[in-house]
């Protein structure tokens, strides 16, 4: 016995220190998951897809081109329009960094005008739809307070579920939300939001994932406004990484106009 | 020789016809619109309605793009039917430059409403109706260069024949100037004779643009003509009478400097420039003077999802003193300086199904205001119905608004894009 306690000892000190090593804490899940690999720059075409609270229907498809600058801590996305008829050929851009405002201009074809427009807060509509601009570009991980609450499966991956709190709580519409985040890949599973009075307001589910290129990539998923009835369902194609030739020239006021 | 004008037109469309991979889209649009008074100019109250379709063609092939948006009109007034292009372009890259020529739009500095530096193509001044917003700006014939390197941008346009602004020229419309009114009913002829097509009377412009930090900065230099056009009256030597009244287009060059960039959240623009005319002295009161004229816009999201828009504009006659010395009979003397605000709210709810929107301008030495307030009711993709009206609100008859006081009038727009 006098043998077996010190290595009781040892083996409950290995024990939670190997715990330690494959729990980190919650602000370093959200962190993996705001840095997931996605490749230095990335195209796809998407097809959103937006039900009103009566079930009707209206399709947004567009491409989106990405390419990050870690070094100047921003990414540059270029968005062009191809449905529905009266926004076909309208082209945005955001640089959107990091911890300040994006920069966003829009090109109107019929006029040949390039504008750069305001900014609208983070948590806005991202085109009409049920995402905001941050679900499409990321929440800064240092926006929010993280607690790793628990681990479990879910779609038969394993993931850890962290919940997150603004620290400011000004022009953000909810006051907690839970992430499920996959273990290997580190992509958000899924989101559910809650206001301060713990109801919850909106829920995102990634729906199919797919390895493109040997990255772990959402191909489809859907964010729900429980509060409006409204949903949209985003699913992405020809999603490509690590583009040859998607050069610097293709997030300039140039490629607005003629790309 | 029409039918050489219309051989480039024929071999476009025809190379566009012939392509599978052709680009194609376009509106459907009707309008309704009615006075809601008795115009003081009309002695009547006045219904419009118009239909009109625009298509959108473009095709690539080996780096050249051919565009071309025919647009036909039909006024049920008068049973007319109107064709044009609001462009036809050929555009292309080579390197570090892009190129364009053919009928087309050009936007050029960075705020609304009340041209500054966006003088490139002529605004359409017989319509005050909602159509949609680009109709007012005409298209022009011209070739465009535009050189990209480190980050500077030099645009260069060259238009070989001058057109002006075309304004409502008719004793029954309704958005006929006054002073135009006055002539006609004084019996005294209008004539506008084109600038005539020579070479020294071509027009250009030059921009100049490269990005300090986060800011946009461009400058610009026009050598053109006034594109309002100024009424000039023609005296019998002997009576005195006034025997005629000629458009003219005299020499106006411009120069010019804009900047738009973001402070947090607020989007900032401002433009600046110095009309040059040839009545240097301020002495020839049929030719505007020489001008600064600048606008500050301020833009941001509000809460509520609601983007405002506010500009200042002012305008500063350089010659005051000559300008009252010397004043064009009938027209109203102009203070020194001329300010006015603009405000544009919009906002898309419901996602997208509503989208109300208003304008305001407002001019205070003129006591006058015009709105467009707007609602627009998009049910499904593509289609819009819009109930709107355009008020005009002023006290004097020979303003700006004023003159159209009267003239407030409601109207429902329908447009289906495909």
């Amino acid at each position: 016995m006098r043998h077996l306690l010190p290595l009781l000892t040892a083996l409950m000190l290995a024990a939670s220190a190997a715990l330690a090593a494959e729990a980190p804490d919650g602000k370093a899940v959200m962190e993996m998951a705001d840095q997931a690999p996605n490749g230095d720059n990335g195209r796809a075409s998407a097809l959103m897809t937006l039900t009103a609270a009566d079930g009707s229907t209206r399709v947004r498809e567009f491409t989106i081109q990405r390419k990050d600058y870690d070094a100047e801590k921003v990414s540059k996305y270029f968005i062009e329009f191809s449905q529905p008829a009266d926004v076909k050929g309208t082209r945005f851009m955001v640089w959107d960094h990091v911890g300040q405002p994006d920069d966003r201009w829009m090109y109107l074809p019929r006029l040949r005008m390039v504008r750069r427009i305001a900014a609208e807060d983070d948590r806005g509509a991202f085109v009409g739809s049920d995402f905001t601009y941050e679900d499409i570009s990321g929440r800064d991980p240092a926006k929010d307070t993280h607690t790793l609450l628990r681990e479990e499966a879910m779609d038969g991956r394993e993931a850890w579920v962290v919940e997150s709190a603004p620290k400011e709580m000004a022009g953000v519409e909810f006051a907690r939300k839970l992430s499920w985040v996959d273990k290997s890949s580190h992509l958000i599973l899924q989101e559910h939001y809650f206001n301060a009075a713990g109801e919850k307001i909106k829920e995102a589910k990634a729906e199919k994932i797919e390895s493109v290129q040997d990255i772990a990539t959402l191909m489809a998923g859907t964010v729900k406004d429980l509060r409006a009835g409204t949903s949209t369902r985003i699913e992405f194609s020809n999603v490509q990484y690590n583009v040859d030739g998607l050069s610097d020239d293709q997030f300039t006021e140039r490629a607005l106009k003629q790309p | 020789m029409k039918t050489l004008r219309l051989l480039p037109v024929a071999m476009l469309l025809a190379s566009i016809g012939a392509s599978a991979e052709m680009q194609w889209g376009g509106y459907a649009q009707t309008l309704h619109g009615g006075g809601t008074a008795t115009s003081s100019q009309r002695e009547s109250s006045w219904l419009a309605a118009q239909e009109r379709l625009q298509l959108s063609l473009s095709h690539e092939q080996g780096g050249i793009t051919a565009l071309a948006r025919p647009q036909v009109t039909h006024q049920d007034a008068d049973d007319s039917m109107e064709w044009s292009f609001r462009e036809l372009t050929l555009a292309g890259r080579a390197g570090p430059l892009d190129w364009r020529v053919g009928r087309q739009i050009f936007t050029w500095g960075v705020t609304d409403f009340w041209p500054v530096l966006d003088v490139i193509n002529p605004y359409d001044y017989s319509i005050f109706r909602n159509f949609q917003p680009d109709d007012f700006k005409r298209p022009v014939t011209a070739a465009q260069l535009v050189a990209y390197a480190e980050g500077w941008e030099l645009e260069a346009i060259l238009m070989p024949v001058h057109e002006g602004f075309r304004l409502a020229d008719t004793a029954d419309d309704p958005w006929l100037f006054q002073g135009m009114r006055q002539l006609m009913e004084a019996g005294i002829p209008l004539e506008s004779p084109p600038v005539p097509r020579t070479l020294s009377n071509a027009e250009g412009g030059m921009r100049l643009g490269h990005p300090v930090g986060d800011w946009s900065l461009n400058g610009y230099f026009l050598y053109g003509r006034d594109r309002i056009g100024q009424p000039r009256m023609f005296f019998d030597k002997a009576t005195g009478m006034p025997l005629r009244v000629e458009m003219q287009y005299p020499r106006q060059n411009i120069a010019g400097f804009s900047a738009q960039g973001a402070l947090g959240a607020e989007l900032l623009r401002f433009e600046a420039a110095y009309y040059h005319t040839s009545d240097a002295s301020g002495e020839d009161p049929f030719v505007r003077n020489r001008q600064v004229k600048t606008t500050v816009g301020w833009e941001r999201f509000l809460p509520g999802d609601l983007n405002a828009h506010l500009q200042y504009i002012v305008e500063t006659r350089l010659n005051q003193s000559a300008y009252e010395d010397h004043w064009a009979p009938g027209e109203r003397v102009r203070p020194r300086l001329d300010h006015m605000l603009t405000l544009k709210l919009y906002g898309e709810y419901g996602g997208g199904r509503w989208r109300p929107y208003l304008f305001t301008f407002y001019r205070p030495q003129d006591d006058e205001v015009m709105a467009n307030p707007q609602l627009g009711y998009w049910p499904a993709d593509g289609f819009e119905a819009a109930l709107g009206a355009v008020l005009f609100e002023g006290w004097r008859p020979d303003t700006l608004v004023g003159q159209f006081d009267a003239n407030d009038y409601v109207y429902l727009k329908t447009t289906y894009f495909f």
